[in-house]
């Protein structure tokens, strides 16, 4: 599904990532974990094509080359990134917005387009199951939500869209436990043998109710190790170790 | 569109022009030109010309004598200049004051009696008179050049009492109503542009709403400018009487032309106790081509007064088109417990120039105003918010609330904000807020990175700017905003 | 203007080919201005809350100071407080050695304008702003040549206590006095530096036309407070041009609590990149004073930053005006600025005006402003009287908290005792 070689990334001079290798097969539930800083977030950014970074190395998804698509066409393609802090569109109602990206990926794609009526439907069920209050459908786009609320907006939307590799850049963070247990469910929800998830996080509380296939350890812009899931539970009574880079994809 | 993410230069604005939405650089749909057998006047102005105008329509003497004294203070007047404007000195001599379409026949009592070349120009706007007549209701009174052509649905106005017909019927039909209103909110000595319109003006709407009555419909007229070379001097009064409430809508186009054309309008507005007043615009003048030749000058004195207690006097506006744009619709807050409302959309792109805000002149006890400008600006636009909250020594208690806030497309135009508050109570409270960015480059991302594209990311971020200004708009309005904008589809869903 | 009139104003010429060519430029730069442009009047948008009018025509009274006075060391320290660091005094725009205090200051030079006639930089001396942006007051001073304050302080250096220069009046017999101040204050690189001017006079009601030049280099670091305090009848203009080099930093403060009318031009330029700048100020009027604010802060360069933050307590039958202009030049990038002017009007008939104004041209920007007007809020009032506190104790309490958000952070403590002290005194006077 996805692989990653050699990824490098660079901004205003500053060399955050120095060689990523990373290979994602379809189904597959991978996280990453390490210390802040070390390049966790220029990861999903450089994924999904923020353009403020200088990248080389190449990134292959679906036999497609990554780096030379606009993020739009990248999500065209089927990448999905629930993001850290979703931000606010005032004046922009978040039903609206939904079905406009939702219809817009399907154009794309050449797909029908879904009508109001149906996709309205559809977003009402998958919102009670991510226990969602129905009032934030219309309400601006993240605007005044709250964290545990912009989370679960975020998982809403990779439902709506059914991305074949969602990223989930620290999507536990700041959520309390029953907002947390939502949001894994709703994500837990989403596993399919198509659709992989790399699933970026500093804690390992989400890996719990998620469980990861492969868990690798990014430090000092490199994956440093890799393991099963087991090895999120050694780095929480242990820390991150060393930073020596070891042998990509060590399983 | 582009899709690219090679990085952009310095000289390209951050969205192209193209990525921006359809109103900003459509093809100008309306530009056509009719050719009707029009009357013109010779061009200039002079004593002579403004008796012309008053013959050809009629008028009684007190009118003429009117158009006279203001004719005789507008030439000892010099033309005003806007530090932040750049026109090119208008030669007043240089126009034709008067142009009517001959009539063909006797007027027409309905749809089916006006002159089939001037049907077909409005079914080419796509506003046709007889689908609004029989669709949504409401009465339409179109005004081709100088003459009102057609004015539907009299009877069943006239069946509530409301007068609304063109302001030349109104002084022929009503003049007692006009002679007491006429001039009393801007009055022809208020400025260069209200003497010229006093001398000149051809014709416009009146309307008057009787003591408790409701006005069953929204009122509306479209303008439209026709001879090369015709300022249009248009003239509103609009009277509501105690308990009564109006809803009148006046939306605009005009045809592609390269000399510049004057268009400068008066509206007056007088609210009386418990009465109110919604004023909607959707400007729509010819912008100019990338170029910035050609276009509409549009120099507007807008002015409501809230005569009676507890009287509300609303204006909205949607601007995009236009060369250069001067206009301030302002509330006059007399009447205790008085409400002014501005809430407005001005948009700007390639050489278009807005000034443009409101004042609000605080007078009376408990009064309220509310100001929400919202200005867009792209290509190489200025759009400037120059807006004053005055609040008068008598004005105990006023209170005001004002959030100007301007979005910039581009790294070439200006966005400028220049509000006056001057308070003298210290019972007032005023709150102002502005705020001046671009779109954000995180707001786009997420778009995009929603598979939305970067137009269409563009066009959904600057219609959610704009949001609470289109709330104000009136149902069919908003559709026509809505078509200029490419706003929400939302609002009929669920 | 005529040549009577001028002469009235500025003095008998004292230009002579002795005078060092900073002053001669400067004297010839105001006199040509002068010959070439009219002075201010109200339909100038700058001058729309200050009654230059009646500005002018207090010029018509006024006379320039015939002798030298004396004044002693504790009447300034009463006048303007005590506060470690070298201060230089001037007296009726003549420097008065007997109540400064010239202790030498590591890295800074600190001199009379007087004496800097053949000090090596004294070509640099720049006590006038650019041509373009003088007016009708600032091109008499220039022409005037008043003594005043030559500060420097050197690359590098980094002195721990503040240079303070005071401007003070003396009535004459019979005429009030005008003066024409001028500093000259240049922070070089890298170098922080605290600086307080004052203006004050002993009784009398003296016209002060003053005017002060700041250059912060790069890296450079100035805290500025410029304290009005004049007495009741004065008339107070000043002008302060600060220019910013890349990564200079400003806070720059300014009190106005006295004059009948007082107007404050704060002309700033962030010129290199990264370049930041604080302001703030306070203005107290009561009685009939009409005090007025006018800043403007021009955005040259790029990931500029300033922030504007004005209050004010308008009593009695005063006028309090804030203008504060934000100008963000094409081709910038990166650009955050922020204003915010709040107002207390207290009486009936006191009169608040301001202007949040935004001039931008670029679209790297996020600018915000604010600004509220009104009276002390009811809410907060009944909360205090609720508790036993009476209703005019509760006032000043409120009014003290609106008031000290500015005067909080302000160091030296000395100065803001004193500060403290002077607003109270002036409030005194107030409504109840």
């Amino acid at each position: 599904m996805l692989h990653i070689k050699g990824l490098t990334a660079s901004i205003e001079g500053n060399q955050i990532l120095k060689g990523v290798d990373l290979d994602i097969a379809p189904g597959e539930v991978h996280a990453i974990m390490g210390p802040n800083g070390a390049g966790k977030s220029t990861l999903s950014a450089v994924l999904t094509g923020r353009d403020d970074y200088d990248v080389s190395g190449t990134v292959t998804f679906k036999g497609q080359d990554l780096l030379t698509l606009t993020p739009e066409e990248r999500a065209v393609a089927g990448v999905f990134l629930a993001f850290q802090y979703p931000i606010e569109i005032p004046g922009v109602g978040n039903m609206y917005f939904l079905r406009t990206a939702v219809n817009a990926v399907r154009e794309a794609r050449g797909e029908p387009t879904i009508d109001a009526r149906s996709f309205l439907d559809a977003v009402r069920t998958r919102m009670a199951e991510l226990d969602m209050d129905p009032a934030l459908l219309s309400r601006a786009v993240n605007t005044g939500f709250s964290g545990g609320e912009k989370k679960r907006n975020e998982i809403l939307q990779m439902t709506m869209l059914e991305p074949a590799l969602a990223i989930l850049d620290e999507t536990d963070s700041g959520l309390d436990i029953d907002a947390l247990r939502a949001v894994a469910a709703g994500i837990e929800r989403q596993r399919h043998p198509d659709r992989s998830m790399l699933i970026i996080t500093h804690y390992p509380r989400l890996l719990e109710y998620v469980r990861p296939d492969v868990v690798h350890v990014l430090r000092g812009g490199r994956i440093t190790r890799s393991g099963g899931p087991e090895l999120a539970l050694e780095l929480e009574q242990d820390g991150y170790g060393p930073a020596t880079p070891i042998p990509a994809n060590a399983r | 569109m582009s899709q690219s993410t090679d990085h952009a230069t310095d000289q390209e604005p951050r969205v192209a022009n193209e990525a921006v939405h359809a109103v900003i650089d459509r093809e100008y749909q309306y530009g056509f030109h009719t050719d009707l057998d029009t009357e013109v006047a010779p061009k200039g102005l002079n004593e002579g010309i403004v008796r012309f105008i008053s013959g050809r329509k009629g008028e009684p003497e007190w009118l003429l004598e009117w158009r006279l004294a203001a004719y005789r203070h507008f030439i000892t007047l010099e033309a005003p200049t806007w530090p932040h404007l750049d026109i090119a000195p208008i030669d007043y001599q240089d126009m034709h004051y008067w142009a009517a379409p001959k009539p063909k026949g006797p007027a027409p009592e309905s749809l089916d009696d006006v002159d089939p070349e001037v049907r077909a120009m409005f079914d080419k706007l796509g506003i046709s008179l007889a689908e609004q007549e029989r669709l949504s209701g409401v009465a339409v009174d179109a005004i081709v050049d100088s003459v009102s052509v057609a004015t539907t649905f009299k009877a069943a106005l006239a069946e509530v009492g409301v007068i609304f017909c063109s302001f030349s019927e109104a002084v022929r039909d009503h003049p007692d109503l006009v002679r007491a209103h006429l001039g009393s909110v801007v009055g022809p000595r208020d400025n260069f542009f209200a003497a010229l319109n006093a001398a000149v003006f051809s014709d416009g709407s009146f309307c008057y709403i009787p003591k408790g009555v409701a006005c069953p419909m929204e009122l509306s007229t479209y303008f439209r400018i026709n001879t090369a070379d015709t300022g249009q001097f248009e003239r509103t009064l609009i009277v509501a009487e105690e308990r009564s409430t109006v809803s009148y809508l006046e939306g605009c186009t005009a045809p592609m032309r390269d000399e510049n054309q004057l268009h400068a309008a008066v509206v007056e507005l007088i609210a009386f106790d418990d009465a109110h007043i919604k004023y909607s615009t959707v400007q729509n003048w010819y912008p100019g081509d990338e170029n910035g030749v050609g276009g509409i000058y549009n120099f507007v004195t807008k002015r409501g007064r809230c005569e009676g207690a507890r009287s509300k006097i609303s204006w909205t506006q949607v601007e995009t088109g236009s060369a250069i744009t001067w206009k301030y619709p302002s509330v006059i807050l007399k009447g205790d417990d008085s409400v002014g409302d501005f809430h407005s959309v001005a948009v700007t792109n390639n050489h278009q120039q807005a000034d443009t805000g409101t004042k609000m002149i605080h007078i009376g006890r408990n009064t309220t105003s509310t100001i929400l400008s919202k200005g867009i600006s792209a290509g190489q636009a200025q759009n400037t918010y120059r807006g004053l909250v005055k609040v008068m020594r008598s004005a105990t208690g006023a209170r005001n609330h004002t959030q100007c806030d301007s979005l910039l497309i581009g790294a070439r135009c200006g966005a400028h904000t220049f509000p006056y508050i001057e308070v003298k109570n210290d019972t007032a409270q005023i709150e102002h807020e502005a705020s001046t960015s671009r779109i954000s480059d995180d707001q786009l991302f997420y778009c995009r990175q929603r598979g939305i594209d970067e137009e269409e990311a563009t066009s959904m971020i600057v219609n959610g700017f704009c949001r609470d200004v289109f709330d104000q708009l009136p149902m069919e309005f908003a559709v026509e905003a809505q078509a200029l904008m490419r706003v929400s589809l939302e609002g009929s869903v669920g | 203007m005529s040549d009577l009139a001028l002469e009235a104003l500025v003095g008998p010429g004292k230009a002579d080919h002795t005078e060092p060519p900073w002053r001669a430029q400067a004297r010839t730069l105001g006199a040509t201005w002068l010959a070439e442009h009219p002075m201010p009047t109200r339909r100038d948008e700058s001058w729309r809350y200050t009654p230059v009018d009646q500005v002018i025509s207090a010029i018509a009274d006024v006379a320039r100071p015939a002798s030298t006075v004396d004044v002693t060391s504790d009447a300034i320290d009463a006048l303007v407080g005590v506060h470690d660091g070298p201060r230089l005094v001037f007296v009726n725009g003549g420097f008065h050695p007997g109540s400064s205090q010239l202790t030498p200051l590591d890295g800074v030079d600190l001199a009379p304008l007087s004496s800097m006639t053949e000090h090596p930089d004294a070509d640099a001396v720049q006590c006038t702003p650019e041509p373009d942006r003088l007016n009708g007051f600032t091109a008499l001073n220039g022409l005037a040549g008043d003594d005043g304050a030559s500060v420097r302080v050197r690359a590098g250096a980094a002195p721990t206590v503040s240079v303070h220069l005071v401007h003070v009046s003396v009535p004459e017999a019979d005429q009030p006095i005008i003066t024409h101040p001028a500093s000259a204050i240049v922070i070089e690189a890298g170098a922080h530096a605290s600086i307080i001017e004052s203006y004050v006079a002993v009784g009398g009601a003296p016209l002060t036309n003053a005017s002060t030049v700041i250059d912060v280099a790069d890296h450079g670091q100035l805290t500025y407070h410029r304290v009005q305090t004049e007495p009741a009848e004065a008339v107070h203009i000043g002008y302060v041009r600060i220019r910013l080099a890349a990564h200079a930093r400003a806070h720059a403060r300014s009190l106005s609590i006295g004059a009948r009318i007082s107007r404050v031009e704060l002309d700033v330029s962030a010129d290199g990149d990264h370049a930041s700048i604080d302001v703030e100020g306070l203005y107290v009027p009561n009685d009939r004073q009409q005090h007025d604010h006018v800043i403007t802060i021009d955005h040259i360069g790029s990931h500029t930053r300033s922030n504007q933050r004005f209050k004010g307590v308008v009593d009695g039958h005063a006028r309090g005006a804030f203008t504060g202009k934000i100008v963000v030049r094409p081709g910038t990038t990166d650009t955050e600025a922020h204003q915010a002017n709040d107002s207390l009007v207290l009486t009936p008939h006191a009169q608040s005006d301001t202007r949040p104004w935004l001039e931008i041209l670029a679209d790297d920007v996020r600018c915000t402003h604010g600004a509220t007007i009104g009276r002390l809020d009811d809410q907060s009032l009944f909360y205090l009287r609720s508790r036993g506190i009476p209703l005019a104790e509760a006032r000043r309490i409120l009014i003290d908290a609106f008031s000290s958000s500015i005067t909080e952070a302000i160091e030296p403590e000395s100065l803001r005792s004193h500060l403290s002290e002077q607003i109270t005194k002036a409030r005194a006077q107030g409504s109840p």
